[in-house]
């Protein structure tokens, strides 16, 4: 009995994946756990395993096709087997249809005028220009009558026929004869002619790029973030002088060279969270969650997008344990081999523009977590001393996003001090 | 065709006979204490080396070529060699009496005339000068290795060196030779020491030479100038044409105050071989060569047969016959006889003379008699001999050993050459001092009749002025020499009726009286050696322009604008400029060998400008600014175009300097449905075509002028073409092979995908030129245009042709080639 192979499931927020590469062909022999392909998530690259042994029989999708999860991928059976009742992908939703039309990319379609010469019986050829022309005016030059030297189609024959299409005021014909370029479908004149109006209006420049997986994602969620939370952001600094004094030790050693002033600032929040149980939780609506422990989201620029993965129980970790593990998960992400779970369970997040100088921003919340703590650079900062003295400090920025429906502002801000206070001594904790 | 020459009747038909005189054959007596007296005993020694190294040089090439090594050093040398193994004591003999001054030109087979002239000059130079030369030359690149892999004891030794290692260098194509390999060995020269450039084409330097001695004296310049060609190369027509050019009477009737013939020596390297052709008894039938001077004038060239086994009896020779010359009574034809002992290059088998004959020869060895001579008189010992073996088998050695280096002698860049094929100077003058002119001024009948003309062609109602009251196309030609004659006092003007007449269409019509007689005169009927010439006149620093009265005669001047005129600049790295501007006109109404348009043919050739306007504002600008550069251009003109007046730049033609950007078409009328491309005469044609575009199908035609074939700046015309998508080329050259077919498959290539055709090249038919009656047969005719436009590009409505310009007829035409 054949056996349907089907798109797993990767987290609960995945819908669809995008079948990269397969590594069996039709015909091969595979065996149950043996890799068949790769497909993208909305956050990581998978390998599906196959879900039994025998003779790949029928390949379902073909590669860059975008498959709902849970849809059938492919046929394993016998060989000669009767599988014409499985090979339809339709036994399990309709993959083609099933996704969002926005979100293809339409690099496979050609352009309307892009055709060989010889399309129709009789056509004497196109000229260069002639062919130009209509790629631009949208029209298939082979449904054009030439007029040229042995019937080849010229370019008054494009204008001939693009006229005979597009109604146009006598000065847009004009406008468009001396300028060229693109038409718009209809225009503003009376019968929806097209006057120079149009034309001059139409010819802004731009380009339309389809979303990526990655990005429809998070736009999703910043939207729906900023729909259903009431975020306030607060926003202190902490004198830098301690974190890079030891970060200065710290790039000495191979050891500790790891240990980056991003890591330092995971690692006091890690050890600040616990006394603030309702920084560290989730807001469930009717309810808010306190974790016992921390798991700290921190966000990487990776050549896919944003993406947030989670170091788990940081309370526990020593801060060189913490700069092996956002190495290790920074790295994953951005080779885009990182699981679904890398990104789950995450109580609280950091965000860090700080290495772009930014001084001040306003992070947007990951629902349903309370907060985001929002890392700055480090500006000079005139400050007076113990004795009422100006002097120049390195001071480090943080913005922190909580959510209003959760905590008020003056808990939150005791949190950010108490925070703020631990930077400036984190030489004194990190324990190096 | 002076009106103070009077042709006698009387005279002419008087009986009588010319009595030649003897002319005598190796006369020279030798006179030990005498030539004691006179050279030294180290000179005489001297001689004696200067001829074993210039052995050893040679054997070495044979060696290299023959076994692919010269003492254990292997090399692979890929270039044929001329070797002279055994014609020694003719070269070294010419230079004993040569200072650096003098000039020699040769032959392909010249490396120990190069040796011998260079090794004269650093004996006679003082030290100071020899520094200065070494330093300056090829911003010492040369000197550089030389000193520090080869210094010799001595400023001379280093400079020996320096000539060896340069010479070789440039054998073997490295960037360290005389002209950083771009000559090799038929064409090294070294200037500085009075070894002018050598031919690759046999008799060659025989036309261009005369160029050097006339720039001499023109220019008052020191010196001699000797051409060393074989004795075959007195069958080619150049040399000839050289002798009639040396010759001429004028220098002693006409030149007045600047009275005697340009000091050229025609020197016949005899070795009574020409390749294999034997020249005496086989393919000549002067029997000896001195003969001929009878031909050339009465003096008989004060031609003679010199020993040229006996270095002693050349110097002598060459000392009695230089006197000669600095009076003005040359040219001289010298027969200097010697023998080859090498065969014609690496290839010859000797198949052609026998064993016998080629042992004899060697029992006669310059060398071997010549050492033996001074051994008898105790200049010199034996010992003395053999130290000069070693050393000059040592210093061929060490050269070899250098110049096949090729970290030390490498070979030249690719940006070396395309750099050296134009010089692209701007040169007010090449002469020293003030200009000689005589009334040029507003007392010159020409500048006075061009005062009273109309610069532009219209009135300001847009009459068109009568044709006697226009400036015209030849005031143009004749306004920008005359301010080049009064700027440049190196500029002289020759050619076929150039003086009295006032050149054949009358462009030099006042020239003749603003200019003297060395600055403008007339030569024999000469084309070969007009431009010859002119080649040499350029490349010794001065500016000459010559023209050829037709574009038809071009073939009498092939070797001269084909291989001399483009090649000297870039074949001598960049050493030498060539400020020559040739003038052809392109005829009409003349029939099929005075009408033909060459065009294409000059913009073949690499290393020429060739430009060709077809208005006066044009004609005056363009060759202003061709008359101020440093680079050959060939100059075109139509006889069509000679008496039209300037139709197109409205504040007219300007009185005043000016110039036209090189390599820059013009648009003579804008528009935006079809580009028509023009170059010379059909300009006018492709006007009237575009007068009947507009009118009658409202259609306007850009007309573009290319002006310039090269260099050419295609970007105006790429800008039309996108613009309009419709092209059409339009000259009066035979249509196959036009250059507007080059344009147009540029053009194709730049803007393919703007073309709404492909673009279309009309020409003359591909026929002889028809009678003036029947010519609108022959070039194109404004309705050729219109029918093309309408065949091939841009069907126009209602338009029913007159003429068949159809794909099927070109396609019938080709294949029966007419």
């Amino acid at each position: 009995m054949a056996h349907q192979v089907i798109m797993p499931k990767q987290g609960n927020t995945v819908e669809s994946c995008i079948l990269l590469e397969w590594k069996k062909a039709e015909g091969d022999t595979v065996k149950l756990g043996e890799v068949l392909c790769e497909a993208e998530t909305d956050k990581a690259v998978i390998e599906v395993e196959s879900t039994a042994s025998g003779t790949l029989l029928k390949l379902l999708c073909a590669e860059n096709d975008e498959v709902p999860v849970l849809s059938p991928i492919a046929v394993i059976g016998e060989p000669g087997e009767d599988i014409s009742s499985l090979e339809s992908a339709d036994a399990a939703g309709k993959p083609a249809d099933a996704q969002p039309q926005e979100l293809r990319e339409e690099i496979h379609r050609k352009p309307p005028g892009d055709v060989p010469m010889q399309t129709r019986s009789g056509l004497k050829g196109v000229s260069p220009r002639a062919r130009n022309l209509a790629k631009k005016l949208s029209l298939d030059p082979s449904e054009v009558s030439g007029s040229g030297p042995e019937g080849r189609v010229i370019e008054r024959d494009i204008f001939t026929k693009a006229a005979s299409h597009q109604p146009l005021t006598p000065a847009a014909r004009e406008l468009h004869a001396r300028e060229g370029g693109s038409l718009p479908r209809h225009g503003s004149g009376i019968g929806r002619r097209i006057r120079s109006a149009d034309i001059a209006e139409s010819k802004a420049e731009y380009r339309d790029i389809p979303l990526s997986r990655i990005r429809a994602v998070t736009a999703r969620r910043m939207l729906e973030s900023m729909q259903q939370s009431c975020q306030l952001t607060l926003t202190s600094s902490a004198d830098a002088s301690a974190m890079l004094s030891l970060r200065k030790r710290c790039k000495e050693e191979d050891g500790t060279r790891d240990i980056t002033l991003h890591v330092m600032v995971l690692f006091v929040l890690s050890r600040t969270l616990g006394e603030f149980p309702y920084i560290n939780a989730h807001f469930l609506g009717d309810r808010t969650r306190e974790f016992a422990h921390c798991n700290i989201g921190f966000a990487v620029d990776t050549p896919r997008g944003l993406m947030v993965p989670v170091v788990r129980n940081a309370q526990d970790l020593t801060i060189s344990e913490l700069a092996g593990e956002v190495k290790r998960l920074s790295r994953t992400c951005i080779d885009g081999k990182a699981g679904t779970e890398v990104f789950e369970g995450g109580t609280c997040t950091v965000t860090n523009l700080g290495a772009y100088g930014i001084e001040h921003f306003t992070p947007v919340l990951n629902p349903p977590q309370v907060a985001i703590l929002g890392v700055n650079a480090i500006t000079i900062t005139p400050v007076s001393d113990a004795q009422g003295r100006i002097i120049l400090q390195p001071r480090m920025g943080f913005s922190l996003t909580m959510d209003h429906q959760a905590v008020d502002g003056a808990p939150a801000a005791k949190f950010l001090q108490a925070f703020t206070q631990a930077v400036e001594s984190v030489d004194q904790t990190a324990g190096i | 065709m002076p009106k103070t020459i009077v042709v006698n009747p009387a005279d002419i038909r008087r009986r009588e006979t010319i009595a030649l005189k003897s002319i005598p054959l190796n006369q020279y007596e030798g006179n030990f204490e005498a030539e004691l007296e006179k050279y030294g005993s180290s000179r005489l020694k001297r001689i004696l080396y200067d001829m074993m190294i210039i052995r050893e040089f040679e054997n070495m090439l044979d060696s290299i070529k023959r076994e692919g090594a010269y003492q254990g050093i292997s090399y692979d040398h890929k270039v044929p060699a001329h070797l002279s193994a055994g014609q020694e004591a003719a070269s070294v003999g010419q230079c004993v009496n040569l200072g650096p001054e003098d000039f020699i030109f040769g032959s392909h087979r010249s490396h120990g005339e190069i040796l011998a002239k260079c090794f004269s000059a650093i004996q006679s130079l003082d030290e100071s000068r020899i520094q200065h030369v070494l330093e300056g030359y090829l911003e010492g690149d040369i000197l550089r290795v030389v000193e520090s892999h080869f210094p010799g004891s001595d400023i001379r030794e280093l400079a020996e060196h320096f000539i060896l290692y340069g010479a070789l260098s440039e054998i073997f194509a490295r960037k360290t030779g005389f002209n950083r390999g771009l000559g090799g060995s038929m064409h090294a020269f070294f200037a500085p020491f009075g070894s002018m450039p050598n031919n690759a084409i046999v008799g060659g330097s025989g036309d261009i030479a005369v160029g050097a001695a006339l720039y001499k004296k023109i220019n008052r310049k020191p010196g001699i100038v000797i051409a060393n060609i074989g004795d075959a190369a007195l069958a080619c027509g150049p040399v000839w044409e050289g002798l009639t050019l040396s010759a001429m009477d004028q220098y002693h009737t006409l030149w007045g105050d600047m009275s005697g013939a340009p000091p050229y020596l025609l020197n016949i390297c005899n070795n009574f071989y020409g390749m294999g052709g034997q020249t005496c008894g086989e393919t000549m039938g002067y029997g000896t060569p001195a003969r001929v001077g009878y031909g050339v004038n009465p003096d008989g060239m004060h031609a003679e047969r010199v020993d040229g086994f006996n270095p002693l009896a050349v110097a002598d020779a060459i000392e009695r016959k230089k006197q000669i010359l600095l009076e003005g009574k040359g040219p001289v034809l010298l027969d200097t006889i010697t023998y080859r002992i090498s065969g014609h290059s690496p290839s010859d088998a000797s198949s052609y003379r026998s064993k016998d004959e080629i042992d004899s020869f060697r029992q006669q060895d310059s060398i071997i008699s010549y050492g033996e001579y001074l051994r008898q008189h105790s200049v010199i010992s034996e010992g003395e001999i053999e130290a000069y073996r070693q050393q000059v088998r040592e210093k061929i050695r060490r050269t070899v050993e250098l110049a096949t280096n090729q970290a030390v002698s490498p070979f030249a860049e690719e940006r070396v050459i395309e750099t050296a094929m134009f010089s692209n100077q701007v040169r007010e003058s090449y002469g020293e001092g003030e200009s000689e002119m005589l009334d040029w001024g507003e007392e010159n009948p020409r500048v006075q009749q061009i005062s009273r003309k109309m610069r532009f062609a219209y009135d300001a109602s847009g009459k068109p002025y009568p044709a006697s009251r226009l400036y015209t196309f030849r005031d143009a030609i004749f306004e920008s020499l005359l301010y080049r004659f009064s700027r440049d006092s190196s500029m002289t003007a020759y050619g076929e009726e150039n003086r009295d007449w006032g050149g054949a269409f009358g462009c030099y019509r006042g020239l003749t009286e603003a200019l003297p007689y060395h600055r403008l005169f007339n030569t024999p009927i000469s084309e070969g050696a007009i431009a010859g010439s002119g080649v040499g006149y350029a490349l010794c620093g001065g500016r000459a322009v010559v023209e050829l009265m037709y574009c038809d005669f071009l073939g009498r001047a092939g070797d001269e604008v084909f291989n001399q005129m483009p090649k000297w600049q870039a074949m001598s790295a960049g050493v030498l400029e060539m400020p020559l501007v040739l003038r052809i006109s392109v005829g009409s109404k003349y029939g099929a060998q005075h009408s033909q348009d060459w065009s294409a043919v000059l913009a073949h050739m690499p290393g020429l400008k060739v430009m060709f306007p077809a208005t006066p504002y044009d004609a005056k600008g363009m060759l202003n600014q061709a008359l101020r550069g440093s680079d050959p251009v060939i100059f075109f003109e139509s006889q069509k175009l000679y008496g039209i007046g300037e139709q197109f730049a409205a504040s007219g033609v300007p009185e005043g300097y000016y110039e036209v950007p090189e390599g820059e078409p013009d648009i003579k009328r804008p528009g935006n449905d079809i580009t028509i491309i023009t170059l010379g005469a059909a300009l006018y044609e492709a006007l009237a075509a575009a007068d009947v575009l507009q009118e009658r199908w409202n259609l306007k035609a850009e007309v573009i002028d290319l002006r310039f074939l090269n260099p050419l700046n295609y970007h105006p015309m790429i800008e039309s073409v996108k613009k309009t998508g419709k092209v059409l080329l339009v000259s009066d050259a035979c249509e196959r092979g036009s250059f507007l077919h080059t344009v147009a498959s540029h053009l194709t290539r730049y803007a393919f995908d703007f073309l709404d055709a492909p673009p279309a090249v009309l020409g003359s038919r591909n026929w002889i030129t028809p009678a003036a009656e029947m010519e609108d047969l022959f070039f194109p005719q404004p309705e050729w245009i219109i029918d093309a436009v309408h065949e091939l590009i841009l069907p126009l409505e209602g338009h029913r042709c007159t003429t068949n310009q159809s794909t099927l007829e070109d396609k019938r035409r080709n294949r029966l080639g007419v």
